[in-house]
C-alpha cells in the first residue's frame, strides 16, 4: 500500500468543522420528526433503513451528492466534507439505503459515463432526492462471479429487450430506476456486458419481496419478462459495462463503511447499566478490556475513513487494496460489536428492537443484520481475493501465471 | 471460460420446521439417569429445530420439581443470567405473586410457568397459569423467535410447588444438567451447519467450478468440522464426568463454536443464506439464542477462571 503522505492533514479546517456542526444540528432535529418514529423497528438497521421521505428532505437540504461539480448543479464540496457528512449521518443513525444506489453509484456513473442528455434529464432529480434507484447486479446464479451475468439485453430497433432475473437487491419497492448490468454479447465474458438505467414502470418488470433474516422486507427479486426499453437507457458505451460496474462497486464499497455508527453503538454499550447494577459497563472490570479493544478498532476505521477522503480530494489514486480494506475490516468490527455486546448483556442480548430492551434491542438486531454486511457489496472473501490479486499482485487461484 | 448459469439447484438436507413447545412437552421426560443418552437426544433436538426448548419446557420442570400436566415453561433470573436466583425480585407474599420477569422463554406457547419468587425463607418456585387474573404477557421479538414474553404479575394467585429448601437443594444438579443439554443442542446445530455447507460446496458453481473447490470455501468448511468434532467430544466427556467444571467447559466452548460456525455457514450460502426462510438463517438465530440462554458466557467464564486458580 502507498505510504501516507507527509503532508496528510488530520485537523479539520474551521470551514469543515463548521459544516460538520451544521449537519449534526440538522440531523438532530430531523431524527425527531414524527415521520421517522419507529425507524429502528422497520429497518434492518436504522442506518440501512429505506425512507424515501428522509431521502427527499436530505436532498432539499442540499446534502445529497455534495461533491457534484457546480456546473452539473451540485455543491462542489470536498470529499472530506462528504466524509464528515456521511459520518454524522451514520452517528445519528439516519436512514440512507433509500438513496444509496442513486447517490453513490448512479450519480457518479452518469457524471463520468453518461451523455449530456442523460445528465440533464436525471441528475437534478437525483440531487433533490426525488429519484431513488435499485441495483440490478446479483442474479440467482451470479454472486461473487459477477461476470457470469445471464440477464440479456438484446438490441432491437431503437432500443433493447431485457430478459432475466435479478435478486437480493434492495430498494426496488420505492425506486424510480433500476441500475442494471446485462449481457449484450454472448461471445465475450467481461466485454459482453452493458449498463442500463431502466425505468421501473417499464411493462414486464415484476418486483417480488424477499424477507431477510432480520424479518424486514428490504430485498427483492426483480423479474424482467421481455422488457422493451429505449436506447437512451444505455449508460456508457455498448459492451463497456464491466468497467462501469467495477467503478460502481468500488464506490459502493468505499461508501458503505460507517465508523460513526459503530462509535455510537460503543458509547451506548459503555453507558449501559445492567438491571440491579449501579455502574455503567465502562466501569465494569470485565467489560473494560472488551470495550477498549473495540474502541481502538473503531478509531482506526475513523482514521482510515478520513485519510481516504483527504487523499481523494488531492487526486491520490486509492488503490484496490485500500479501497476494500475499510469495508472488509469495518464489517468484521461490527460483528465483533454484536458478539461483545451479547456477551456483556447476557440473556437480555437476545431481545430484538424494543424500547424496554438494553440498547433498545440494537445488539440483537445488529447480530441479525451483520451477515448482510459480509455479503452485500461483494462478499468479504471475494474482496480479499481482489486485494490479494489486483492489490498485492499474487497469482489467481487455479490459474497458471 | 464459459459462462455458468446455475439456477438454484442446491438441494440441502430437509429443513426442519421449528418444533413447538407442546411437541417437546409431549416427548416426555428424557432419561436423566443416563447423561450420555440425554446428550444424544438433546443433540438431535438441536438439529431438528427444537434447540432452546428442551431446557425450559422439560429439563428444568423435571429436575426442579413441580411440573404440572400440560405445557409449562420456566422463569428464573430477571437480569443478564437465567440461572441467577440471587437477583430475583418477584415476590411471593404467601398467597399471591407480584413482580416482573422481563424475558420468559416460550411464554406464549405455554399454559403455565414455574416462576422463581422471593420469600422471607429464600427463593421458592410457584406455579402460575398464564390465564390467571393479574398475569399479563407482552409478546417479545427475540433472536430465537420462541414465543417469548415480558410477563408481569400483579397479586396473581399462585401455589408454591417447590419450597425454598428444596429449591436450594436441587438447583446445582438441575442447572448442571440444563447446562449440559444446552451444550448438546449446540453440538446438534454444528452438525446441521456442516451438512448445509457441504451441500452448498458440491452444488453451487462460480467461475465455472463447484464453490467447494475453492480453498477459502474448503478452509471455512474445515473450521466448522473441527469445531463440530471438538464440540461432540467436549459434550461427551462432560456427560461422563458429570462435573460442573467439565460441563461449564463444554458449554462455553460449544456456545462460541456454534455462533462462529453459524456465521461461517451463512457466509458459505451466500446471499440466499441471509433470507428469512433459509434453514441456515434459522440455525444462525438459534445458535446465538442458545449461547445466551440458560447459562450465558460470563457465568461459565468466571467459573473456569476460578478453577484455574484452584488447580
Amino acid at each position: 500500500m502507498e505510504q501516507i503522505r507527509a503532508s496528510m492533514e488530520w485537523e479539520l479546517t474551521a470551514e469543515e468543522a463548521s459544516f460538520r456542526d451544521e449537519v449534526s444540528a440538522w440531523l438532530e432535529a430531523e431524527l425527531r420528526q414524527p415521520y421517522l418514529a419507529g425507524l429502528a423497528e422497520r429497518s434492518a438497521t436504522e442506518f440501512f433503513g429505506i425512507e424515501p421521505e428522509f431521502s427527499r428532505r436530505l436532498g432539499q437540504a442540499g446534502y445529497l451528492g455534495i461533491t457534484t461539480p457546480r456546473d452539473h448543479g451540485g455543491a462542489g464540496r470536498s470529499h472530506v466534507e462528504q466524509a464528515l457528512l456521511q459520518n454524522e449521518i451514520a452517528y445519528h443513525r439516519a436512514p440512507i439505503l433509500g438513496h444509496f444506489v442513486a447517490e453513490r453509484e448512479v450519480l457518479p456513473a452518469l457524471l463520468r459515463f453518461g451523455t449530456d442528455e442523460q445528465r440533464a434529464r436525471i441528475v437534478p432529480d437525483l440531487l433533490a432526492g426525488e429519484i431513488l434507484c435499485a441495483q440490478g447486479f446479483t442474479e440467482p446464479g451470479t454472486g461473487s462471479d459477477l461476470a457470469a451475468v445471464a440477464t440479456t439485453a438484446t438490441p432491437v430497433d431503437g432500443g433493447f429487450v431485457i430478459s432475466g432475473t435479478k435478486w437480493l437487491n434492495s430498494v426496488a419497492q420505492v425506486a424510480r430506476y433500476l441500475w442494471v448490468i446485462a449481457r449484450t454479447d454472448a461471445t465475450s465474458r467481461h466485454r459482453g456486458l452493458s449498463m442500463f438505467l431502466i425505468p421501473i414502470d417499464a411493462p414486464g418488470i415484476r418486483v417480488e419481496p424477499l424477507p431477510e433474516m432480520t424479518g424486514i422486507h428490504r430485498l427483492n427479486r426483480i423479474v424482467f419478462e421481455d422488457v422493451e426499453i429505449d436506447g437512451e437507457c444505455l449508460v456508457g458505451d455498448l459492451n463497456a459495462g464491466w468497467t462501469i460496474a467495477m467503478d460502481t462497486v468500488a464506490r459502493e464499497r468505499a461508501g458503505s463503511a460507517r465508523p460513526g455508527w459503530m462509535r455510537r453503538m460503543l458509547r451506548e454499550l459503555a453507558a449501559y447499566v445492567p438491571p440491579g447494577g449501579d455502574a455503567p459497563l465502562a466501569q465494569d472490570p470485565e467489560a473494560v478490556p472488551v470495550l477498549a479493544e473495540l474502541s481502538a478498532k473503531v478509531a482506526a476505521c475513523e482514521a482510515l475513513w478520513h485519510r481516504y477522503s483527504w487523499e481523494s480530494d488531492r487526486g491520490v489514486h486509492v488503490p484496490e487494496l485500500a479501497g476494500t480494506t475499510l469495508k472488509v475490516y469495518a464489517d468484521d468490527v461490527e460483528a465483533d460489536i454484536a458478539d461483545a455486546g451479547a456477551e456483556l448483556l447476557g440473556r437480555l442480548g437476545v431481545l430484538d428492537i424494543d424500547d424496554a430492551a438494553p440498547l433498545g434491542g440494537r445488539i440483537a438486531r445488529l447480530h441479525l443484520a451483520a451477515p448482510g454486511f459480509h455479503l452485500g457489496g461483494g462478499t468479504s472473501e471475494i474482496l480479499k481475493t481482489v486485494m490479494a490479486t489486483r492489490g498485492l499482485g499474487l497469482a489467481r487461484e487455479g490459474r497458471n501465471g | 471460460m464459459t459462462v455458468t448459469d446455475t439456477e438454484l439447484s442446491v438441494a440441502p438436507p430437509p429443513a426442519p420446521a421449528l418444533t413447538p413447545a407442546s411437541a417437546i412437552a409431549r416427548a416426555g421426560a428424557p432419561r436423566f439417569d443416563d447423561l450420555r443418552a440425554l446428550c444424544a437426544s438433546a443433540r438431535s433436538f438441536g438439529a431438528d429445530g427444537a434447540a432452546n426448548r428442551l431446557v425450559p419446557h422439560v429439563v428444568l420442570p423435571a429436575l426442579l420439581g413441580g411440573a404440572p400436566p400440560g405445557v409449562v415453561t420456566t422463569a428464573l433470573g430477571e437480569a443478564g443470567e437465567d440461572f441467577d436466583l440471587d437477583a430475583v425480585t418477584c415476590a411471593f407474599d404467601g398467597r399471591t405473586l407480584t413482580g416482573r420477569k422481563p424475558l420468559v422463554s416460550g411464554a406464549l406457547e405455554s399454559e403455565s410457568a414455574l416462576v422463581a419468587a422471593r420469600t422471607d425463607d429464600g427463593v421458592v418456585l410457584v406455579l402460575v397459569r398464564f390465564d390467571a387474573a393479574g398475569v399479563q404477557r407482552r409478546p417479545l421479538r427475540t433472536l430465537g423467535r420462541l414465543g417469548d414474553a415480558d410477563v408481569r404479575f400483579d397479586h396473581a394467585a399462585v401455589d408454591v410447588v417447590v419450597d425454598a429448601a428444596t429449591v436450594a437443594a436441587r438447583t446445582e444438579r438441575a442447572f448442571a444438567v440444563a447446562t449440559l443439554v444446552q451444550a448438546a443442542e449446540g453440538a446438534g446445530i454444528l452438525h446441521q451447519l456442516l451438512e448445509y455447507s457441504l451441500a452448498q460446496g458440491h452444488e453451487r458453481y462460480a467461475f465455472g467450478r463447484p464453490v467447494g473447490s475453492f480453498m477459502a470455501f474448503q478452509h471455512m468448511c474445515a473450521e466448522i468440522a473441527m469445531e463440530r468434532e471438538l464440540a461432540d467430544t467436549a459434550v461427551d466427556r462432560a456427560a461422563v464426568a458429570g462435573t460442573a467444571l467439565a460441563t461449564a467447559q463444554a458449554r462455553l466452548f460449544v456456545g462460541g463454536a456454534a455462533v462462529r460456525a453459524a456465521r461461517t455457514g451463512v457466509q458459505l450460502q451466500g446471499g440466499k443464506g441471509f433470507l428469512d426462510d433459509s434453514p441456515v438463517a434459522r440455525l444462525y438465530r438459534q445458535a446465538k439464542e442458545s449461547q445466551l440462554r440458560w447459562g450465558a458466557p460470563r457465568l461459565h467464564q468466571r467459573r473456569l477462571a476460578a478453577d484455574l486458580l484452584e488447580g
